[in-house]
C-alpha cells in the first residue's frame, strides 16, 4: 500500500516542527528532503532567522532555487540576503531566469549589483535580457529554457536532444523547430514525436500553424490566449519572429492568482505585495500612509461639513441620517470601483466606445438604484420619524419635510457617486497612475464630500426658501 | 472575435462539401466553435451535417453546454451521441447533465458499453466538486512492465489521451501504486522495470473535494495531471490542468466579487438592469443599519448639541474604522482562501498580529488626528469661521482618543468576523461585509459620543477640580 498524501495534511507545520525539534543533522536532511519545494517556501516564511538558516544549510543548491522560485518577491529578496553571497548568487542562476530578475528588481541597487558581479556572464546576460521588458508584459514572464529542434534533424536525433534536455525544462509537451537564425518555424506536439517512427525528419512532423505571442505583449492577453486554446507551452516571439521564450499553462495560473490578488489588494486600499507573512510591524507600516491621507483627506469632510454649521444647529435631526447616506453612497462608489478596477486589469476598457458605454451603464444603475433607495429611504425615514418621534421636530421642519430631503439627497448621492467610482480610476488610468495608489482614500472622500454638499445644500436651500 | 473570424467564415461559406472538413481542421476548434456560433442556422446546419464527429466534438468543447444540447437536438441521434463519445469525458458530461433526462437516455443508448458506465458514474458527481471536471481518459502502467513495454503502452494511448505529462501505475483492482513522469521515462533504458522509476509519495485528491482546493493545489505543487482516487485509494479520473486554471479563473474572480459586494456575472458580461438588481440587496441593509445607527445617534442627541463641533468629525471615525476594518478583511479573507488559517495556533497567531498592527496604527493615527483637528479647529475659529465653544486642542485630544480607539477595535474585528464565520461554514467574503459595517458604525459612534463627550464635557471640570 503506497503511502497516501491527503490535503488536510499540514506540510508547512511538519517542517517547521522538525527544524526545530530533530536534532540529528543526517536524519533532518534525509527527511526535509522528501517535502516539495512549496511547502518549504510556506514553512520558511513562519521560521525565524536560524531556523531558515538550518534550511539553507541542509538541502542542496537546486532545490533551494525551486523553494526560493515559490517565494514571493519581496521576501524572497529579503531571505537572499541572508545567503553566503556566493551561495545566493549560484541559487540566483539556477532559479528560473523571470523569477531571478523578479528578486533583483525587490533589491536595493547595490545589493543586486553585488549579486550581478559574482553570476557567470551567461546567466547575466541572460538576466540582462529579460529585465529590459517592462511589468506586466509577456517578456517579462516568460521561460527561457525550453527545447529548440532543427527541422532538418532525423527523429532518431531529435529524441536524443529531447533525452538530454528534458531535465532543463519544465515541460516537454510541446517542442520547438527554428532554424538558423532562431526564427520560429513550427511547433511539435510531443506525442506526434513519440509515435513517429524513423526514418523521418522533423520538418514533416511539426505544425506550422501555430499560435504565439510578442515578447511586449500584455500578459493578461496572453493568459486569455493560452486559456482560450488550451495552450501548455506558448511561444513569444521578437519583431525579427524568433524565439525568446516560453510562458506555460503554470505560468498562466500563477498570473490568474496574481491579478485576482492585485484587484483584490487595490479594492481594499493594501499594497499590492502579499501581508500574510508580514511581521505587524511591517503589516502597519505598509497599511499607515493609506490611513494617513484619508485621514489628512478628511480635514476637506469637516470643512464642508463646518460651513454648514448653522444649517445643523437649525435642523439638528438631519445629522442622524447623515451615517447612512454616507455608508450608502460610500458602498455604491465602492461597486462601481471594483467593477472598474477589474476591467482596466484584464484589459477590457481599451476603446472609446468600450470606456464611454462602461461610464453610462454605471451611472445608470447608480440612478436606478438610487431611485430606489431614495424613495425607500423617504418612506422608511419619514415613518422613523413621526412613529418614534426621533430628534426634535417642530414649526416648519416637518417629518415629511425632513424625509424628503433625505430621499432626494440619496437619488443624487448614488447617482454622482457610482459616475464618480467609476470615472477616478479610468482617470488615473490614463494619467499613468496606478488606480490602486490612490482609489481608496481619494474616493472616500470625494464621495463623503460630493453626498454631504448634496445632503446639507439641499437642507440649507430649503431653508433659505423658509425663512 | 479572434484573426481568423474572416478566414474561416469564407472557408464555410465557399468550401466544398468535401474539402470543408478539412480546411477547417486547420484552425484552432477554440476559432472555429467562436465562428459557429455567429453564423445563420442554415449555415449552422450545413455544418452539423457536413463535418464528422470528430470535429464537432472538438467544436463543441469550446461551446457552452446549453448551445451544445440545442445542437446536438438538430442532429440525427446517432451522430449526435456519437459526438458525445467521442468528447472528452468531463466535456460530455458537462452536456449531458444539460439535456432532459429523457434524451439523455437515449443518447447513452446508442453508446458503447464501456462510453456509457463511465459517463453514467460522472454525472452523479456534484457540481463543484473534483469528479465534475476530471476526465478518465489517462495512460494505465504495471509496474512489472519493462519501461520497453511501458514505452509501447504509451505510444500506443497517446493520441487518444489529453495529457499525458504523468503516467499513473495501477495493480489489478485499480489501486493507484505510484506515478511516474513522462520526462523519467523517456529518458530510461531497457532493461529497467516500471517500479523503479515510479514515485510513491503521491499527491491525491478525492472525488467530492472542493475544486477550488484541487485547483490551488495543483497550482502550488505544479501537477500537470492530478489523480483523483476514491476512499480505497483507487483511481477514478485526473484533472488537468488547462481545466485547473479555468476553475481558478472563475473561483478568483467570484472572490473578488463578493468582497466588492458585486455579483460574479458582473465581472462578465453588463446588463444595467441586472447589474443594478444585483447591487441592489447589500444597499437595502446598509438603509436598515443606517436606520439602526440614526436611532442609537438619537440618545445623544444632548451631547451632539451642547458640542456641534463633534458632527464635524464623524465622517472621520466612520471612514477611518470603516477603512482598517476592509484592509485587515481583505488580508484575512485572502488567508482563509489560501488555507493559511487551517489550525487553531494560526488563527490565534492571526489575530494577535492584527491586535497588534491595531495598536500600532491607532497610536500613529490618534496622535496625527489629535494635531490635525486641533490645528484645523484653532485655523477655523480663528478667522471665525465657526464659533469656538471649546478648546481646540481639547476636541483635537477627544478626536485623537476615539479615533485611535476605533481602529484598534475594527481592525481586530475585521480579522476575527471571517475567522469565526469561516469557522460556522459561512462564506466569510459574503457575510463579513454587513457584520464589519454594523459593528464598525454602532461601536465607532459609541467609542465616540461617549469617549469624546466625556473629554470635551467633563475633562475641563475635573482638571479645575484637581487645580483648585
Amino acid at each position: 500500500m503506497p503511502k497516501l498524501t491527503l490535503l488536510k495534511r499540514n506540510k508547512p507545520k511538519e517542517i517547521v516542527a522538525l527544524v526545530r525539534y530533530e536534532k540529528r543533522y543526517r536524519m533532518l536532511q534525509s527527511k526535509l528532503n522528501r517535502y516539495h519545494p512549496y511547502d518549504i517556501s510556506e514553512a520558511l516564511m513562519v521560521m525565524t532567522g536560524e531556523e531558515r538558516e538550518k534550511i539553507y544549510a541542509q538541502i542542496n543548491r537546486e532545490k533551494l532555487a525551486k523553494v526560493f522560485e515559490h517565494i514571493p518577491d519581496e521576501k524572497a529578496a529579503e531571505y537572499l540576503l541572508e545567503l553566503e553571497r556566493p551561495l545566493a548568487a549560484k541559487v540566483l542562476s539556477l532559479m528560473e531566469t523571470d523569477d531571478s530578475v523578479d528578486i533583483l528588481q525587490h533589491l536595493k541597487h547595490e545589493d543586486s549589483t553585488e549579486f550581478l558581479v559574482l553570476l557567470e556572464e551567461e546567466t547575466r546576460e541572460k538576466i540582462r535580457r529579460l529585465s529590459k521588458y517592462k511589468h506586466q508584459t509577456a517578456g517579462s514572464e516568460m521561460n527561457t529554457e525550453f527545447i529548440k529542434l532543427h527541422p532538418d534533424m532525423d527523429i532518431k536525433e531529435a529524441m536524443r536532444e529531447l533525452i538530454d534536455k528534458a531535465d532543463e525544462v519544465e515541460l516537454i509537451d510541446t517542442l520547438f523547430v527554428t532554424d538558423d537564425d532562431n526564427k520560429l518555424l513550427g511547433v511539435i506536439d510531443l506525442k506526434d514525436m513519440i509515435v513517429a517512427k524513423h526514418p523521418i525528419k522533423v520538418k514533416s512532423i511539426m505544425n506550422d500553424n501555430f499560435y504565439a505571442v510578442h515578447v511586449l505583449d500584455g500578459i493578461q492577453e496572453v493568459v486569455r490566449d493560452i486559456q482560450k486554446y488550451d495552450t501548455l507551452a506558448m511561444p513569444v516571439l521578437n519583431d525579427n519572429d524568433e524565439l525568446e521564450g516560453v510562458i506555460t499553462m503554470y505560468d498562466a495560473m500563477d498570473i490568474i492568482e496574481e491579478t485576482a490578488h492585485d484587484d483584490y489588494a487595490k479594492l481594499a486600499g493594501l499594497p499590492t505585495e502579499d501581508d500574510v507573512y508580514d511581521t505587524a510591524m511591517q503589516s502597519a507600516k505598509k497599511r499607515f500612509p493609506w490611513l494617513a491621507l484619508l485621514l489628512v483627506l478628511n480635514i476637506i469632510v469637516s470643512t464642508v461639513l463646518a460651513s454648514y454649521e448653522e444649517t445643523i444647529a437649525a435642523i439638528a435631526v438631519l445629522v442622524l441620517f447623515q451615517p447612512m447616506i454616507l455608508d450608502m453612497a460610500g458602498n455604491i462608489g465602492t461597486q462601481s470601483l471594483a467593477v472598474t478596477i477589474l476591467r482596466i486589469s484584464r484589459e477590457t476598457l481599451r476603446t472609446r466606445v468600450n470606456i464611454v458605454q462602461h461610464l453610462v451603464s454605471e451611472t445608470l444603475i447608480g440612478m436606478l438604484n438610487g431611485l430606489i433607495l431614495g424613495t425607500l429611504s423617504f418612506l422608511t425615514s419619514w415613518t422613523l420619524l413621526t412613529v418614534l418621534r426621533l430628534g426634535e421636530i417642530g414649526g416648519d421642519v416637518t417629518p415629511f419635510r425632513v424625509a424628503g430631503i433625505v430621499g432626494i439627497s440619496i437619488f443624487v448621492a448614488l447617482s454622482v457617486s457610482a459616475l464618480l467610482g467609476s470615472l477616478i480610476p479610468m482617470i488615473l488610468n490614463k494619467l499613468k497612475v496606478d488606480p490602486a495608489v490612490a482609489s481608496g482614500p481619494f474616493i472616500t472622500t470625494i464621495n463623503d464630500v460630493t453626498a454631504l454638499m448634496v445632503y446639507f445644500g439641499l437642507a440649507s436651500a430649503f431653508l433659505m426658501v423658509l425663512l | 472575435m479572434n484573426e481568423n473570424y474572416e478566414d474561416i467564415v469564407r472557408v464555410i461559406k465557399e468550401a466544398s462539401p468535401g474539402t470543408i472538413q478539412n480546411e477547417l481542421e486547420k484552425y484552432h476548434p477554440s476559432d472555429v466553435a467562436e465562428t459557429f456560433d455567429a453564423l445563420s442556422e442554415d449555415d449552422q446546419m450545413h455544418l452539423l451535417i457536413t463535418l464528422n464527429h470528430h470535429l464537432l466534438a472538438d467544436i463543441f468543447a469550446h461551446l457552452k453546454p446549453k448551445r451544445v444540447v440545442k445542437l446536438l437536438s438538430k442532429m440525427d441521434t446517432s451522430k449526435a451521441s456519437r459526438v458525445i463519445g467521442t468528447m472528452e469525458s468531463d466535456d460530455a458530461t458537462d452536456v449531458l447533465k444539460a439535456v432532459h433526462s429523457q434524451k439523455r437516455g437515449e443518447y447513452l443508448n446508442v453508446l458503447d458499453d464501456d462510453t456509457r458506465v463511465e459517463l453514467q458514474k460522472l454525472i452523479h458527481y456534484k457540481e463543484e466538486t473534483a469528479g465534475s471536471i476530471m476526465t478518465t481518459d489517462y495512460i494505465v502502467l504495471e509496474k512489472d512492465m519493462d519501461v520497453k513495454v511501458a514505452m509501447k503502452t504509451l505510444i500506443g494511448n497517446a493520441e487518444s489521451t489529453e495529457g499525458i505529462q504523468r503516467l499513473f501505475v495501477l495493480d489489478d483492482n485499480n489501486f493507484l501504486e505510484g506515478v511516474i513522469e513522462l520526462k523519467k521515462l523517456i529518458q530510461a533504458r531497457s532493461p529497467k522495470n516500471i517500479e523503479s522509476l515510479m514515485v510513491t509519495d503521491v499527491i491525491t485528491v478525492k472525488a467530492d473535494d472542493d475544486i477550488e482546493d484541487v485547483a490551488r493545489t495543483m497550482q502550488n505543487y505544479g501537477i500537470y495531471l492530478m489523480p483523483v482516487v476514491n476512499d480505497k485509494n483507487q483511481l477514478q479520473g485526473v484533472i488537468t490542468m488547462d481545466d485547473a486554471a479555468d476553475v481558478l479563473d472563475m473561483e478568483t474572480d467570484e472572490d473578488y466579487a463578493r468582497f466588492a459586494s458585486i455579483s460574479k456575472e458582473e465581472t462578465i458580461n453588463r446588463s444595467v438592469w441586472k447589474s443594478a438588481l444585483h447591487r441592489l440587496p447589500w444597499l437595502m441593509l446598509l438603509l436598515g443599519i443606517g436606520l439602526i445607527v440614526g436611532a442609537i445617534m438619537s440618545t445623544f442627541e444632548e451631547t451632539i448639541e451642547q458640542v456641534t463641533v463633534l458632527v464635524f468629525f464623524l465622517p472621520l471615525i466612520m471612514d477611518m474604522g470603516g477603512n482598517t476594518g476592509t484592509q485587515s478583511l481583505a488580508v484575512t479573507v485572502r488567508g482563509i482562501s489560501r488555507q493559511h488559517y487551517i489550525d487553531k495556533q494560526s488563527r490565534k497567531r492571526h489575530i494577535i498580529k492584527e491586535f497588534r498592527v491595531g495598536i500600532i496604527n491607532g497610536i500613529g493615527i490618534g496622535i496625527l488626528a489629535f494635531f490635525t483637528s486641533g490645528i484645523f479647529l484653532s485655523i477655523m475659529s480663528g478667522f471665525e469661521f465657526i464659533e469656538a465653544t471649546h478648546p481646540p486642542f481639547l476636541v483635537g485630544l477627544a478626536i485623537g482618543l476615539s479615533v485611535g480607539a476605533a481602529l484598534i477595535i475594527t481592525t481586530v474585528f475585521g480579522a476575527i468576523v471571517p475567522l469565526t464565520l469561516h469557522r460556522l461554514n459561512f462564506d466569510p467574503a459574503v457575510a463579513s461585509g454587513p457584520f464589519i459595517t454594523t459593528m464598525n458604525d454602532v461601536l465607532g459612534l459609541l467609542i465616540y459620543f461617549i469617549i469624546a463627550g466625556a473629554i470635551i464635557l467633563w475633562l475641563p471640570d475635573v482638571l479645575a477640580g484637581i487645580g483648585g
